[in-house]
């Protein structure tokens, strides 16, 4: 700013430029537990296990399959599905992490943390 | 004179890069040698490896021989090496979660020593010797270490090193980063200090080292150019090296 | 020199731009307040004293409580914490202070991950592990799931907090003669303690509202329990099971627990806030 420009343009260049790696990792890593939000969803979701083809219609999402059917899983059958389901989830949470340390990997180049001085 | 320190043929590395080639010196013990020379000459490194503090660095490795009062560094655990050779940093650091006694006794107290009486003599003891005592006397536990100024903290750090009671004791510009009255007092203690231990100070500041040290050694990009008695350095330099940096040509 | 439009222009682009992030801000605060004031609207007329101290009334019945609930989320937090806590700080002070190499870059990562895995996947773990073992619900088992999810939040937080107290500090010690594990146990912990201390406190408030690891651990239960090893009834869960029930007086009570719940979390931080971090940062001071 000591350069004279205005506070938006010393934002611009300067902060967000250098928070931009950080800045996507925590959209990314944000999605990603969005994703597997279980209560908040299943509460207002409406579980209609349909592909709707409004925004506005009720719907079903993984985690609320789990939580909804978990107790009326009594065959052996019933309870692998769900916790195939439950895999599923869990590989998407890996990829999703991945791709946010690759994010911040190619922008610090892997360099070790060191002690503060 | 009695030997504090006998050092042969000492070489450091960092990484691939040796920064010191095969150092020879003699430390008398009850006296005090100066180190001195130009930024990055290797005498922080040189002093450092007197403690074993340098292979706390991970790529960092030593060879050659150093013995303290006899016994080889390199072959006694590096925690008992450094109980009896003390350091003063640069910077004063004391600890900043523990109160003014806490720091003094905290060598003591974490190498196992017990007993409350014990423990207040050696912090009085120790803070009487750093001339540290009638300062802070009334605030021991309830001041920390930080609150103090920077000239208190330096001497509480020595304080905190002489508890332990070192044969040897080193200092690492121990007043770089205080104000002349506290580098005085801090001058005044080396003078006090000599008596029961052996000191070594690494200083850029020369007339100090004329000040404080009988004996003095000049480091040049990793060898020690010259060593004798510090008046014979500063008057009447033998390498024509030394004459440079002592009359101000370089460094 | 620039032409006064261009002046202009950037100076309008810097009011637009502070007015939207002031805004956002704004937005982000309100929804906030807006959550809190709905909560106390619509759960405070419910808070009473029979509600704090009985239990669950059959459906149809006016009135009962949430007690064993709240009685039953302190044990499961307990058990969580138990386990949680030493286990994460431990893991926090390797990475710092040991774990600069290939094998602390697959901790941290994995611990990354941990804390990404959603609530539910990590109830169903707990469910293959403890559940199943032991052949029936637990408060244990609620534990246990709540304690993973701790484990990667005090973690990171604790190596980042160790990575903050400067080398000189750890040199003293070393200078001293004081064994590194010496060091890093009574001198860089310390040191680093209120922002340990914040990280688990962090860690707390997150699993003291989750409900979806509870569902198929604890289980939740209608009567009192004070036994690790049988149902047990939780805050979140009853909260749950009355909000999507059809009946309004249960409704009404779930409000009133959800008021309950956000209430003592927020009292539980600012408490841990008061007793200790003011102790420790009068001492840094």
């Amino acid at each position: 700013m000591a350069l004279g420009a205005t506070r938006w343009e010393m934002i611009r260049e300067v902060v967000l430029r250098n928070a931009r790696a950080g800045i996507v990792v925590a959209i990314i890593l944000g999605l990603g537990r969005a994703l597997g939000e279980t209560m908040a969803v299943t509460m207002v979701i409406g579980n209609r296990p349909e592909i709707a083809k409004s925004l506005l219609a009720p719907g079903y999402t993984m985690a609320s399959v789990i939580a909804n059917e978990f107790a009326e899983a009594t065959d052996d059958l019933y309870l692998s599905a769900l916790m195939e389901i439950g895999l599923a989830l869990f590989i998407v949470t890996i990829i999703v992490n991945i791709l946010a340390g690759l994010m911040v990997w190619t922008v610090t180049r892997g360099t070790p943390r060191a002690h503060a001085q | 004179m009695a030997t504090a320190v006998e050092v042969r043929d000492l070489k450091a590395w960092f990484g691939k890069t040796e920064a010191l080639h095969g150092i020879d010196m003699t430390v008398e013990s009850n006296h005090a040698t100066a180190v001195i020379g130009p930024s990055g000459c290797g005498k922080s490194t040189f002093i450092r490896c007197l403690n074993r503090m340098h292979e706390t660095n991970p790529e960092a490795k030593a060879t050659g021989e150093v013995k303290v009062g006899g016994m080889d560094i390199y072959d006694a655990p590096p925690v008992d090496v450094r109980r009896k050779v003390g350091m003063v940093f640069q910077k004063p650091n004391p600890f900043p979660s523990m109160s003014i006694y806490d720091n003094v006794a905290a060598g003591m107290k974490l190498n196992g020593t017990r007993g409350r009486k014990t423990l207040d003599e050696v912090v009085e003891r120790s803070l009487q010797q750093a001339a540290l005592w009638d300062e802070v006397k009334d605030v021991l536990r309830k001041k920390s270490g930080a609150s103090l100024s920077g000239g208190q903290q330096q001497r509480l750090c020595i304080a905190r090193a002489l508890a332990v009671n070192p044969e040897v004791m080193l200092m690492d510009e121990p007043a770089s980063a205080l104000d002349p009255i506290s580098t005085a007092k801090i001058e005044d203690l080396i003078f006090e200090l000599k008596q029961k231990l052996t000191i070594i100070i690494v200083t850029h500041n020369m007339q100090q080292a004329s000040r404080v040290a009988e004996f003095t050694g000049f480091f040049l990009m990793g060898n020690l150019v010259e060593f004798d008695r510090t008046e014979k350095i500063f008057t009447n330099p033998s390498d024509k090296r030394t004459e440079d940096y002592i009359t101000g040509r370089f460094g | 020199m620039p032409s006064k439009y261009v002046k202009l222009r950037r100076q309008l682009t810097d009011y637009f731009f502070t007015g939207l992030a002031a805004g956002l801000s704004v937005l982000v605060v309100g929804a906030l307040v807006a959550i809190f004031t709905y909560l106390i609207i619509k759960g405070a007329g419910s808070l009473n004293w029979s509600f704090l101290t009985q239990t669950p009334k059959p459906v149809g019945e006016a009135g009962g409580g949430m007690a064993n609930a709240l009685v039953g989320s302190v044990l499961i937090l307990a058990i969580a914490s138990l386990f949680g806590v030493p286990l994460g700080i431990g893991a926090g002070v390797y990475l710092a202070e040991y774990g600069r190499n290939r094998f602390g870059q697959l901790v941290r990562f994995t611990a990354d991950v941990l804390n990404g895995v959603p609530s539910i996947v990590i109830g169903l773990v707990a469910y293959g592990l403890v559940v199943i073992h032991e052949g029936h619900f637990s408060a244990f088992a609620g534990g246990v799931a709540l304690a993973i999810m701790m484990i990667p939040t005090i973690a990171r937080a604790t190596e980042e907090m160790l990575l903050l107290v400067p080398q000189s500090v750890r040199e003293a010690a070393f200078g001293l003669g004081i064994p590194q594990w010496r060091t890093t146990l009574s001198v860089t912990l310390p040191t680093a303690g209120a922002g340990i201390i914040t990280g688990v406190m962090l860690a707390f408030a997150r699993v003291a509202g989750e409900t979806a690891p509870l569902l198929f651990t604890a289980f939740g239960n209608q009567f009192w329990s004070f036994s690790a090893n049988q149902p047990i009834a939780a805050l979140p869960l009853q909260i749950f099971t009355y909000a999507i029930s059809p009946f309004d007086e249960w409704h009404r009570q779930a409000w009133a627990g959800a008021l309950m719940l956000v209430t003592l979390i927020v009292g539980a931080t600012a408490l841990v806030r008061f007793v200790f971090l003011r102790r420790m940062l009068e001492g840094a001071r």
